[in-house]
């Protein structure tokens, strides 16, 4: 009797959970294609997903196996070549892996990336137009974006006082040239933003061929070395301010500048490289519908403006504007300035001889 | 037949093929230095010989090209590698002989606490005690800062993001290496034999140069090669105390395979420091072997 009376009185709330649960389903599946979920559950509902380190909200993939019951195995990669690597091998059992616009195009070159179904994927409407059918993805036949984000540098205002290169519009004078921040200059390990802000620093193009273009690149790097404290561990050296500038991603910077509000970022007037991440599924996987339902899901607006708002980096959804923080949208750091994005570029995919006068410059300037 | 038979018959067979026995006993370990030694480095010189596609794939054709890349920059940066390894090597020596000395002679019975507290840092991975350098070290690090506190010095004397810094980080990843199996040699040593020296009339300067030294050379060997070898090839020490400034052999290899999917010529350039170490090794065993120093370690 006891137990009965018992399951009488919690019927009514198992029956109203369901309902709950059925109805939530129903109405947040509604962007999802009946088609997409049909064939979603007949591949077992698993998903192994390849991403940049810290570079989704924290409660996205909880959400995401909440609302479709499909087991996530997320893994992280620090280095896009590290990525490279992996997929090359033989891709290590991902279904969608991150690249950013320079990547997709050695991807889809060596054909190692499946074509999309846009059938599949409706919530792409939400996309800025500047972002859809990119030069390096035309039709988005294999990727579709995510977010994106700009390589300038940071400065502390504490000791950079009265510079009139880090004035409203800075320059990369500021880090390159002069011995004035002389040992207090930190630059990342990386070639392709290197020699992009010494090449924007001298008025060129930072996709240049010219030979003699990337000499004056490395001439300016070869120079500044004297005065860097370090390649790497930019963050570290920044927050103990033994270095006062760094060259630094721009949604890094929100961090960084959230524990030390007197370091600034700055958007020199010369350009700046930019890049944009994507979202691309690899060929032969076992799991293409799962798959697009990833893909889907990102790109809803609330998805969308979560994933930015946590990591700080530039969302390329319309939809999710609105719901953007402030802080972030007002932020010339996360979305700088009309002036210097039309001088900025995002860096084309280089191959053969270039990779390698590129390969060469950054092997001297380290290597002396 | 049973089965106690067949263990019989089996190991008689055994002990007239002595060969065969070595090679059953031996098998686990060859088989293992075989699979994950000996094959990868089969695998690494086959690529040296291969092509870098456009895209930084590799591509199956054989080229000469990534050894003739080989250049002068390369010379440099090897001669940085030598030069930092070899006084890792000779600081490492000076140190670790006079702590390794007493403790064997003076370390009573505290000997295995000696013993046990220079081992007990390597229980800890090798990237927190680079870190914990680096906190020891920086220009914010705790050094400075009590120096600068005692106002001392006026500015942070630079420790880390140097040369020297990687050099004295060096020296102290290496030590245990180099004090270990000096002190495996002198506890050895004959006490009556020194004594005998003293007797004859040497001074202590003169035992320890033409008696202790020498009798000690295997563990001195050990010690050398254990220190040299992976300091020149050490890769974390100049990236993060160095700053990824102070480049070294380890780092030029480690960007071609990282950043630049060159492996290729990151095979090329390992493939020469290996034959060049080789060489080098080859060589002194050569001078020394008339001393009979490479054979089993005299006691």
């Amino acid at each position: 009797m006891c137990s009965s009376r018992k399951i009488m009185s919690a019927a009514p709330l198992i029956a109203l959970s369901i309902v709950l649960i059925l109805s939530s389903t129903l109405f947040a599946a509604g962007d999802m294609p009946p088609d997409l979920l049909e064939k979603v559950a007949k591949e077992g509902k698993k998903l192994n997903v390849y991403n940049w380190g810290y570079y989704i909200a924290e409660d996205t993939i909880p959400k995401f196996e909440q609302e479709f019951g499909v087991k996530v195995t997320y893994d992280t990669f620090e280095s896009a070549d590290a990525m490279m690597a992996k997929v090359q091998a033989g891709g290590g059992g991902y279904d969608v892996v991150i690249a950013d616009n320079e990547y997709v195009q050695y991807l889809i070159r060596l054909k190692k990336l499946q074509p999309l179904n846009h059938k599949w994927l409706p919530n792409m409407k939400n996309i800025m137009d500047k972002f859809v059918n990119p030069s390096y993805d035309p039709g988005n036949t294999y990727s579709i974006p995510y977010l994106w984000g700009s390589a300038g540098f940071v400065y502390n205002t504490k000791y950079t006082k009265d510079d009139p290169n880090l004035s409203d519009t800075c320059s990369w004078a500021a880090i390159l040239q002069g011995d004035k921040y002389a040992g207090k200059i930190g630059m990342m390990d990386s070639w392709g933003v290197s020699i992009a802000a010494a090449l924007f620093y001298s008025g060129y193009s930072m996709n240049t061929h010219e030979k003699a273009h990337l000499m004056k690149a490395q001439e300016i790097l070869l120079a500044q070395k004297k005065n860097v404290k370090a390649y790497g561990e930019v963050r570290k050296l920044l927050e103990a301010e033994e270095v006062y500038l760094a060259t630094l991603w721009s949604g890094d910077s929100v961090g960084v500048s959230e524990r030390n509000p007197a370091i600034k970022y700055c958007a020199p007037k010369e350009g700046m490289m930019l890049y944009l991440d994507n979202w691309t599924i690899l060929k032969g996987t076992e799991r293409p519908a799962t798959a697009h339902l990833w893909m889907n899901y990102l790109l809803r607006a609330k998805v969308a403006a979560n994933n930015a708002n946590y990591v700080h980096f530039a969302t390329t959804n319309q939809a999710a504007l609105p719901d953007i923080d402030e802080s972030d949208r007002n932020n010339p750091a996360v979305y700088p300035s009309e002036a210097v994005m039309k001088r900025s570029e995002f860096s084309e995919a280089f191959d053969g001889e270039q990779l390698t006068l590129r390969e060469e410059i950054w092997e001297i300037v380290k290597a002396r | 037949m049973n089965y106690l038979e067949r263990k019989h018959r089996f190991l008689f067979f055994l002990r007239r093929h002595q060969p065969l026995k070595i090679c059953l006993i031996l098998s686990p370990s060859v088989i293992w230095v075989f699979l994950f030694s000996f094959i990868p480095l089969l695998i690494m010189i086959y690529h040296s010989f291969m092509t870098k596609g456009p895209l930084g794939q590799v591509l199956h054709i054989f080229t000469l090209a990534n050894y003739e890349k080989l250049s002068f920059l390369y010379l440099g940066v090897f001669w940085r590698s030598i030069r930092l390894a070899g006084m890792t090597t000779f600081f490492c020596f000076i140190i670790g002989y006079a702590v390794a000395y007493w403790i064997a002679i003076y370390g009573g019975r505290w000997k295995n606490l000696f013993i046990f507290l220079i081992v007990i840092p390597s229980w800890s991975s090798l990237l927190v005690r680079i870190y914990a350098w680096l906190f020891l070290f920086r220009d914010s690090g705790i050094i400075n800062y009590l120096l600068m506190q005692s106002s001392l010095i006026d500015s942070p004397i630079p420790m880390t993001f140097n040369e020297v810094g990687v050099l004295g980080c060096l020296i102290y990843t290496y030590l245990p290496f180099m004090i270990l199996p000096l002190y495996a040699s002198i506890a050895r040593l004959d006490q009556s034999v020194l004594e005998a020296a003293l007797d004859l009339g040497a001074s202590p300067f003169n035992r320890l140069l033409k008696v202790t030294i020498p009798l000690t050379k295997g563990g001195i060997i050990s010690g050398v090669i254990l220190t040299f070898i992976p300091a020149i090839g050490e890769y974390i020490i100049p990236d993060l105390v160095g700053g990824a400034k102070v480049t070294m052999m380890g780092n030029l290899i480690a960007d071609k395979f990282l950043s630049f999917r060159n492996w290729p010529l990151g095979s090329a350039i390992t493939t020469a420091l290996l034959i060049i170490i080789l060489l080098l090794i080859f060589v002194y065993a050569k001078s020394e072997k008339q001393s009979g120093l490479f054979e089993v370690q005299e006691s």
